[in-house]
């Protein structure tokens, strides 16, 4: 220990000792109003609440404040928030719900479907450029294909009945009527409470499964360089998942679809005493990125069925033509061949029949 | 054909959820918004139109007569004014 | 015209619970839900003032605006009133009041919500007054029995005033232009005896001093 820690050290002590008796001193100077002092440190609005009451009789303007702070007081009565008398935020969410999230809402999701129709009108199918070969690759797997089916069809029972939820009484009250439409949506909403948690635990097996060949890579610049070939009709070469589909399982599947499952197991979980800020919070949330999901979802789904001709069947079969792959995936088709040839074991890619063993059918 | 098909469900789908753009609040005219004293409510009876129940002591109205029934109230509720009981 | 208000005089209310317990009574209120509570603010030390609450019957009020089923409807006289049968425990009611009156008794694991049950004015709801439905769903109709709100009648310092909001009014105006201090406030002189030429009822008599 050299000198200078010593003294500094010696300096501290001295500081401690005489600004411990400066302290002292002052609280025994404070004594005799000590009640007080100690009183409104303590608990401010009861020390003016109490002092308010002997100026000014009935003047009990100290609690209404604190009535309006949305502080928890001492109730008896059990429940979440129960000593809360006052709460703001649920006006603020009323005004966030009826007139931003659900007509910009309607908005997005028309807007989404509206231009998935446009473009079919404006493009058609895009159909295969040459001739089906007629030799088969595998694309996605048995378990792929399970996953994918897993949370499309979960995501299509929550899509519907949330949009029921948000939009029904807009839409369907006014047609089906009041009895009808509770029916509909108690169904919809305890659908939705045990669909969800599903979906939350799919969509991130689901990211795992797909994960290694959606990473971005440097072949995804021309890609987005081309617009894809969506409007134009170059060909643009790609890895086994184009920009586009790396976009929505990266933007899509992964950010929205986990947004959406947290914030829904907050909503759907209401027994561990979460409160209203809480709630309301993740109910903006999840409608936001539900309505987003949807827009994309619905660009996904026109481009799977009506939008590519082949693209549905893949995912259906799980197989694709030889000259699908090379129109709509070049690299992937070309790492396929590659493989194939490295290992004959696994035989030429263009003699595997439908339903063949895919184990070794790891596409690169 | 198929493909007609599905275009043409998905153009119904978008005129349906467009259709909601139509309307900007959420306010059902009639249900939600509230006039004084002007029942714009769901079905149901309103409290007058039952006889008065002979435990309510004093309660007096005629079933049907709205005056009627909010006087016999407003007697009643004269029991919550303290300042007409003894001093 | 009648347009029924709740007022919880903040001087008078003693945290007695009352209304609470009269309120669960009244109607039979499942274990869990309680349409009215009290609340204390800075209990236990000078200054400390209590208010009980339940639904206010807003005029524009959110849970109507929020419900997606529009489950919600309004009397002529201003109460707030609920569907069962269309109510499908979603919950946004409760988000959105800003007393936290709507109750939700537990209808499965995990918090599943059952139907809300909030305070109905005792009006009950839309089934056939007095019918033993209505009396289920909703508890008492007392509105149609030509009473008041159980809560406010059993007041027993007559702080939580209930009905017609114009005649709350001049109650509570009545009172406050009224309400004294020591031998002055109302009921002394019923309790303690009329003050004596001017001198202080209020202080006791002092104690005889022990030699």
């Amino acid at each position: 220990m050299d000198v200078h820690t010593m003294t500094r050290r010696w300096l501290a002590l001295l500081a401690a000792l005489f600004l411990g008796v400066l302290g002292s001193q002052a609280l025994a100077q404070a004594a005799p109003a000590g009640q007080q002092t100690f009183d409104s440190v303590l608990n401010p609005n009861a020390a003016e609440q109490a002092k308010r009451q002997q100026q000014q009789p009935g003047n009990n303007a100290p609690v209404w404040r604190e009535v309006r702070s949305e502080k928890e007081h001492y109730t008896s009565t059990r429940g979440v928030e129960a000593g809360v008398l006052i709460q703001s935020g649920g006006e603020t969410w009323r005004q966030r719900r009826e007139n931003q999230l659900i007509p910009m809402g309607a908005l997005v999701i028309a807007g989404a479907l509206g231009a998935c129709v446009l473009f079919y009108l404006w493009r058609g199918t895009m159909r295969l450029r040459e001739k089906p070969t007629g030799r088969r690759m595998l694309r996605f797997s048995g378990f792929e294909r399970t996953m994918h089916w897993t949370v499309a069809i979960s995501f299509s029972i929550l899509a519907l009945s949330g949009l029921v939820m948000l939009f029904g009484k807009l839409v369907l009250l006014p047609i089906i009527g009041h009895t009808l439409f509770a029916w509909l949506t108690v169904a919809c909403k305890t659908i939705h409470n045990f669909v969800g948690p599903v979906f939350s635990v799919a969509v991130v097996v689901l990211f795992f499964t797909f994960v290694r060949d959606n990473l971005p890579s440097i072949r995804d610049v021309q890609w987005f360089a081309k617009a894809g070939g969506l409007f134009s009709d170059v060909h643009v070469p790609s890895g086994r998942f184009n920009g586009g589909e790396k976009v929505w399982f990266w933007v899509g599947v992964l950010g929205l679809g986990v947004t959406a499952s947290v914030s829904g197991l907050i909503l759907d979980f209401p027994n561990f005493g979460q409160g209203r800020a809480t709630m309301q919070l993740a109910n903006v949330v999840h409608v936001v990125a539900t309505v987003l999901m949807m827009a994309m979802a619905a660009g996904h789904i026109y481009m799977g069925t009506a939008g590519v001709e082949g693209a549905y069947d893949a995912m259906r079969t799980g197989y694709v033509d030889e000259s699908w792959a090379k129109e709509h995936h070049e690299y992937w088709y070309e790492e396929h061949k590659r493989e194939a040839v490295a290992a004959p074991a696994a035989g030429p890619a263009g003699a595997i029949p439908a339903g063949a063993p895919q184990a070794k059918e790891k596409t690169a | 054909m198929r493909m007609i098909r599905i275009a043409a469900a998905m153009a119904a789908v978008a005129g349906i959820v467009a259709g909601g753009c139509g309307e900007q609040a959420q306010q059902l005219g009639q249900a939600t918004t509230y006039k004084q004293g002007k029942y714009q409510g769901k079905p149901d009876a309103r409290p007058y139109d039952n006889a008065p129940n002979v435990y309510a002591h004093g309660a007096q109205w005629t079933a049907g007569d709205k005056t009627s029934w909010e006087a016999a109230i407003r007697r009643r509720q004269q029991g919550q004014n303290e300042y007409l009981k003894a001093e | 015209m009648a347009r029924m208000k709740f007022l919880c005089d903040a001087e008078r209310c003693i945290e007695c619970n009352g209304c609470v317990t009269a309120c669960k009574q009244e109607h039979e209120v499942p274990w869990g839900v309680n349409r009215r509570r009290v609340v204390t603010i800075n209990d236990g030390v000078p200054g400390e003032r209590s208010i009980s609450v339940a639904c206010m019957h807003c005029s524009d009020a959110p849970c109507m605006a929020v419900c997606p089923v529009d489950c919600f409807y309004k009397t002529e006289e201003g109460v707030v009133l609920h569907d069962k049968d269309l109510c499908i425990g979603c919950g946004y009611c409760f988000y959105a009041c800003p007393f936290g009156a709507p109750q939700f008794p537990q209808a499965g694991a995990f918090g599943l919500r059952g139907k809300m049950d909030k305070c109905t004015f005792c009006a009950g709801g839309p089934e056939k007054d007095h019918s033993e439905d209505e009396w289920r769903k909703y508890g008492r109709n007392r509105l149609a029995e030509g009473k008041l709100p159980a809560c406010a009648e059993m007041c027993s310092t007559k702080a939580l005033l209930g009905g017609d909001g114009d005649i709350v009014a001049d109650i509570y105006r009545n009172r406050v232009l009224k309400r004294g201090r020591g031998a002055e406030v109302w009921g002394w002189s019923s309790a303690y005896g009329a003050p004596q030429g001017g001198a202080k009822p209020a202080a006791p008599a002092p104690a005889p001093a022990k030699s």
